[in-house]
């Protein structure tokens, strides 16, 4: 199971080294570049720049030269902030996307599951259709809706919390934008879970466990819980990796200084590194976190775990 | 009083009667064998008794099980009696382990639940029990993951699971048919032992007659959710009375049939959505059927004292 789970993050490095490389030339085939602004700066001072940021080399020597930064670790100088290094922007805003991130995926999981398995004991039943069909909505509203919404009921009109702004330890600054994150998810999980918990239900060896005369909840929480989890799980890796890494549209309605903010800055600015940097940094997180779904994997399923 | 008394039961689904007007009385200790092909209503009749229809499926008549009536009793209570007064043994060992959990925690789970065992006595209980299903190395038997054990160690396991509580009544569904055949002989032959030492009266289900003639005492024959046939294992096989009954007995293969002619089988298919009111239900590929079995449906009648048969023909 270690030895799968190795093999896997292996595989991963070509799959990241692709990402980055797309990134690179994609970012460069957009219009415009880094220092453009609305007056145009003198010639000398345009090509000390270029100089200093090594924009005046052949494209593909800058291409080595960003690898060869990626390797020890360096994800270069912000051309936007440019008294940072690209990875102390990182830092930066990362303590705001993860604990934003950990907190909507925590809410979405306890959240999602009751739903989850509430609407597959009596499938196809009024409460069913009423949590599935709240769900859905919950799902196809778009978090740039769900977000202001959220701001105009409990800001503007109730007047409980504040619409945005950050200060760190400050709970009632996360409640509003750890909601606008976990609706979604709260739907997903809900979903998967209902999904995959009525089909493990239908199993011989539930049928087997009701014949031993085990009442419903043990049945349901310790016969068939675990294995309706093991599709939710394999969600989870990238959904996670997608929630701390900062969520570009919840930043910007709640004005959080995390690292998807830094996202969309960086690209309007062309700041490549930055871009570049914050892409590599997600492309890890997915790598990573689905390491650790495989090793739970392993943990939730003995038969994976001699393999 | 029968240990376990069936009258008229009829299992519907919303567009077809899948059993239809079954009656048995199983007495304690004793063996009876429910043979039948594919779609007879064996299987459905066995979760009828347990209570463990799928949805959408409804079962009538009276189902009386030391004395209370099974079919209305309210599923608290029912559940009291699953795994306690009455085990039932599935027929795929391969799927009805739950293979998530270790084999010691799904065996003393029954004991914990209905005898409030902590699990430390209900491990030891359960080794215990391994050891009477003959499961070498019990001790770390209990340990292990289903899929680290053969079919037809799991099998045994299933045995001892649902023998824990040494419940009067065993159901067997086709207990050995997913089993290699050597290892079906190892079962059967388990099953024989354990009805002995325990009293155990076994309700087994199967379209084997081989298997049925080497355990059961007594036989009943359904065909398309209606029986056909009862009597003694012996006198029926001896000398059949239905039809049916007739073609399920030739069409085991002997080993001293000469091997260049075809195996014999039954003309036609068995009926797929039960079979038709008001005619006899086997009369389509019945050899002997006349006008009288596709108008009437043949009363189910006492030839001798321990044979009924449901046939206008048989005498």
């Amino acid at each position: 199971m270690m030895a799968l789970a190795l093999r896997r993050l292996l595989t991963a490095v070509p799959t990241l080294l692709l990402l980055v490389t797309l990134c690179f030339f994609l970012m460069r085939l957009a219009p415009g570049g880094p220092f453009d602004g609305e007056r145009s700066l003198p010639p000398a001072i345009e090509t000390a720049l270029a100089a200093e940021y090594h924009l005046d080399e052949p494209l593909p020597r800058q291409y080595l030269r960003y690898l060869g930064g990626l390797l020890r670790g360096d994800l270069g100088p912000s051309f936007q902030y440019q008294e940072f290094r690209v990875r102390q922007l990182l830092a930066d805003g990362l303590p705001v996307s993860l604990s934003l991130g950990l907190w909507a995926m925590v809410l979405a999981l306890l959240l999602g599951g009751g739903i989850g398995i509430v609407a597959a004991l009596r499938p196809g039943r009024a409460l069913d259709h009423g949590l599935m069909s709240l769900s859905l909505l919950g799902i196809s509203v778009p978090s740039y809706v769900v977000g202001p919404l959220l701001v105009l009921l409990f800001a503007v009109g109730l007047r409980w919390l504040p619409a945005g702004g950050w200060q760190p330890g400050r709970y009632s600054d996360m409640l509003l934008p750890v909601l606008a994150l976990a609706l979604p998810q709260i739907a997903a999980i809900a979903r998967l879970l209902r999904g995959s918990l009525i089909d493990t239900l239908r199993q011989p060896y539930i049928r087997t466990a009701r014949a031993k005369g085990l009442p419903e909840t043990v049945v349901v929480l310790r016969h068939a819980l675990r294995p309706a989890l093991l599709p939710v799980l394999s969600y989870l890796g990238p959904a996670t990796a997608g929630l701390i890494t900062g969520s570009v549209v919840v930043e910007q309605v709640f004005s959080l200084p995390g690292i998807g903010r830094y996202f969309v800055q960086g690209a309007l600015n062309r700041d490549y590194t930055l871009v570049l940097g914050v892409v590599a940094f997600y492309g890890a997180m997915i790598v990573l976190l689905n390491f650790l779904v495989d090793l739970l994997y392993g943990l939730l399923d003995p038969r994976l775990r001699q393999r | 009083m029968a240990l376990l008394a069936v009258e008229q039961l009829c299992i519907d689904y919303p567009a077809r009667r899948v059993v239809d007007g079954l009656g048995f009385r199983l007495e304690a200790g004793r063996c009876l064998g429910l043979v039948g092909e594919s779609g007879s209503g064996k299987s459905q009749t066995a979760l009828a008794l347990i209570g463990l229809l799928p949805t959408g499926a409804r079962a009538s008549g009276s189902v009386c099980f030391e004395g209370r009536e099974l079919l209305a009793l309210p599923e608290r209570e029912r559940a009291r009696l699953l795994g306690a007064r009455i085990g039932m043994v599935f027929q795929d060992p391969m799927t009805s382990l739950n293979p998530y959990l270790r084999i010691g925690a799904q065996l003393a789970e029954v004991l914990m639940h209905h005898r409030g065992l902590g699990q430390a006595a209900a491990l030891a209980e359960s080794q215990r029990m391994l050891e009477a299903v003959r499961i070498g190395g019990a001790a770390r038997r209990l340990r292990q993951y289903p899929h680290e054990l053969s079919g037809g160690m799991r099998q045994r396991v299933m045995i001892a699971m649902m023998l824990l509580l040494k419940p009067p009544l065993l159901i067997a569904d086709e207990p050995t048919t997913a089993l290699d055949v050597t290892v079906q002989a190892s079962i059967l032959h388990l099953l024989a032992e354990l009805r002995r030492d325990f009293g155990l009266a076994l309700l087994m289900i199967s379209h084997d007659l081989g298997v049925i003639a080497d355990i059961a005492d007594e036989l009943l024959v359904l065909y398309g959710g209606r029986m056909m046939e009862r009597g003694p294992v012996a006198a029926v096989l001896a000398a059949p009375r239905h039809p049916y009954t007739r073609g399920l007995l030739a069409a085991r293969p002997r080993m001293d049939d000469p091997l260049d002619q075809p195996l014999f089988a039954i003309p036609g298919t068995p009926p797929a959505g039960g079979v038709a009111p008001g005619a006899c239900g086997f009369a389509p590929r019945c050899a002997s059927a006349d006008g009288r079995c596709t108008r009437e449906q043949p009363a189910w009648r006492r030839l001798e004292p321990e044979r009924e048969v449901a046939c206008h023909h048989a005498a």
